[in-house]
């Protein structure tokens, strides 16, 4: 296959920790499963218990607090770079991007807790806490000496360090890119959607009308992007926005999520018709799932399959615009593409007109739309597909 | 890419008893924003004073950076939690997440183009004036709010602990704002970036300082504050004819090289200002500016 710079930011090689398992392979598998429900995890309040519903990453135990996050990252960053050929200077070069909402957040708030017990004194993040730091200390773990980036927005932080380094390789200032999107449990989100009375104890139902609510998910992932086939996936466009109406919920009428839509469709070159599936970001909360299917509807007349992976993973919040990228792309890729289906959950189009596959399907060629949104208003829609862009309508 | 407009505020802070911010932010804005931390405060000043004699288009993206973010409302959630058995309260938790100052900053000044938080542990502003240069190269905008924000966090010891800096460390706030434009953009600029970049390493630097040397007096040199004095005695043997360049002694905070910029973009003593930082292991961060 011919590499040419048009082909600069393909997906060449990827790994995932997540509540499906460790490692792509393990992840598509139980894709092909119903989704399994949350554990319940007793989280200590002062002098209380609180049980909140947890996608757990099924095979790094809940133990050993301050190296798992380090664990982790090794795992899914071990697969993706033993995935690709890259040379000693290649990877030294290597730009990195990292999408989180909380970093390194578990291994501090642990430290703390520790402290505390021992000595009541303690500091509360005196361990240097920057946002730059977990990057820092990938880049040197990993040998990376290429510009490093370190997205915090929300729910959209990979997602958002995914396309800027997809449009830096693109742009020729990088050649290849290590994104990475991180998210581990800890007590600040656990009990600050706790709080917010966002959770639901059972499978999350996005778009159903018997939708009550997310559960929180813990994933790892990585993916190596940089020259590759004329045939291989890659991100096509994608568009940000950020939407004013509220701090932690789109704007119901579906005009802001339509717009970042449409403005993603804009930057691959192609039309709402060259969209063959849809990966909606689908929280199962009641007005943002209202908002994302009103602004659907107002781009597709008729909309392709609609598939959700929140049912599998969890809401892993900084960390879902990586994850499920890359179980999509991974689904797509397979010897049979599939795009996952969610058995029971939004089986019929109810009041919010959207559907979501009952059964694997193989979609037709064309693109991949993927919907992301997170607090401060931040939204950021994907477009991915195989080969360069084509449109039949545009 | 252009500067259109620049605002900042920097502080040094000698004591625990932090500097109000909330009379500032009414004078800025016009508005008593309520419910927002120190963190939130510096950004909508920062960002009113950049934009106060402006007419900004509504598509206007914002990158904000920092270092370590709202320091303030993660410490108060944390020890509400550990120490008092408390959970967040739902707007604290959600002010957690940094690009709610950008949601702020956003609403205060009718913006709904794009917006990022990004940063980079020893060189936050420059990564987000990267991603600002990308997409104003790319015309993916047209102008781009930029602004890095720092603050304290009281006690002062352990703010510098945090910081990882010595005890007597003069430590500070600063919020500086930078309205960018692309070049071809009408209208009056203040100055002009002209190269925005990271090398891996001094010869890559080298190099690029060879490619763009410039045989007149004009140009400054100002060194960031990670860089040692056996680098900057380097650079100053790398670089012919420069002036050096320090701003004014202001106190230590993450994204300092804001300050650095604007007190030249206040002062324009040279034609061009050549700022560079570097890191631990050995990487360069370049930002030129010319008047």
């Amino acid at each position: 296959m011919s590499k040419t710079a048009a082909n600069s930011a393909c997906f060449l090689a990827a790994g995932i920790v997540s509540a499906l398992g460790t490692g792509v392979a393990a992840n598509l598998t139980a894709l092909q499963r119903a989704p399994m429900p949350p554990q319940l995890l007793s989280r200590t309040l002062g002098n209380t218990q609180e049980s909140v519903p947890y996608q757990l990453l099924a095979d790094v135990p809940l133990t050993n607090i301050d190296t798992r996050l380090t664990r982790s990252l090794d795992l899914a960053l071990q697969q993706a770079l033993g995935g690709t050929n890259l040379n000693a200077r290649e990877q030294r070069e290597m730009a990195l991007f990292i999408g989180s909402s909380s970093f390194d957040i578990s291994v501090s708030e642990y430290r703390y807790q520790q402290a505390q017990q021992a000595h009541s004194a303690a500091i509360p993040l005196d361990g240097s806490p920057s946002f730059g730091k977990l990057a820092d200390t990938l880049r040197q773990r990993y040998g990376l000496f290429g510009p490093e980036f370190s997205f915090n927005t929300a729910c959209t932080s990979s997602a958002n360090a995914l396309w800027y380094a997809s449009r830096l390789l693109a742009s020729g200032a990088i050649r290849h890119a290590l994104v990475i999107g991180v998210e581990l449990i800890n007590d600040i989100t656990a009990l600050g959607f706790h709080g917010l009375g966002l959770l639901t104890p059972s499978v999350m139902r996005p778009f159903d009308a018997a939708r009550n609510g997310l559960v929180l998910g813990e994933a790892v992932s990585a993916l190596v992007l940089g020259a590759g086939a004329e045939t291989d996936y890659r991100l096509w466009g994608g568009a940000n926005l950020c939407d004013t109406h509220s701090m932690s919920a789109a704007n119901a009428d579906g005009s802001t999520v339509a717009t970042v839509i449409r403005q993603a469709l804009h930057e691959a070159r192609i039309a709402p018709a060259d969209i063959s599936s849809i990966k909606v970001h689908g929280t199962a909360s009641l007005l943002n799932d209202e908002a994302e299917a009103a602004g659907l509807l107002q781009v597709f007349p008729k909309l392709p399959p609609v598939c959700a992976l929140k049912p599998f993973l969890g809401h892993t919040l900084g960390a879902c615009g990586l994850a499920e990228l890359i179980l999509l792309w991974q689904s797509l890729s397979a010897s049979t593409p599939f795009l996952p289906a969610t058995p029971g959950i939004a089986s019929d189009v109810g009041e919010l007109g959207l559907r979501l596959t009952q059964t694997a399907i193989t979609p037709a060629a064309g693109a991949c739309l993927l919907n992301y949104f997170g607090f401060g208003g931040n939204n950021t829609a994907l477009v991915i597909g195989r080969g360069k862009p084509q449109s039949g309508a545009a | 890419m252009k500067i259109l407009a620049h605002g900042h505020y920097s502080a040094a802070v000698h004591d625990d008893a932090l500097p109000p911010l909330k009379d500032l932010v009414k004078a800025t804005t016009g508005d008593a924003v309520r419910r927002v931390g120190r963190f939130i405060q510096l950004a909508l000043i920062g960002a009113g004073r950049c934009l106060q004699q402006q007419t900004t288009p509504a598509e206007t993206a914002v990158y904000l950076t920092s270092g370590r973010g709202d320091l303030e409302t993660t410490l108060a959630v944390l020890t509400q939690m550990v120490e008092h058995g408390l959970p967040p309260k739902p707007l604290t938790f959600i002010n957690t997440v940094s690009n709610s100052a950008c949601f702020y900053v956003a609403k205060q000044f009718a913006l709904h183009g794009r917006s990022q938080f990004v940063t980079r542990r020893y060189a936050p502003l420059e990564s987000a004036l990267q991603l600002a240069a990308l997409d104003l190269q790319t015309d993916a905008v047209r102008t781009a709010l930029v602004g890095s924000v720092d603050i304290c966090t009281a006690p002062l010891s352990d703010h510098r602990q945090r910081l990882g800096v010595a005890a007597d460390t003069r430590v500070g706030e600063g919020s500086h704002w930078f309205l960018l434009a692309q070049n071809h953009a009408t209208g009056t600029a203040l100055a002009q970036i002209d190269h925005i970049a990271s090398f891996i390493d001094r010869n890559a630097l080298t190099h690029w300082l060879q490619q763009h040397s410039t045989t007149t007096a004009t140009r400054a040199l100002a060194c960031g504050q990670h860089v040692d004095d056996n680098t900057a005695h380097w650079l100053q043997n790398q670089i012919a004819h420069q002036h050096l360049f320090t701003g004014d002694n202001s106190a230590w905070y993450d994204s300092h090289s804001g300050h650095t910029l604007g007190v030249f973009l206040e002062q324009k003593p040279t034609q061009s200002l050549l700022h560079v930082d570097c890191d631990p292991d050995g990487r360069f961060n370049v930002l030129q500016v010319s008047v």
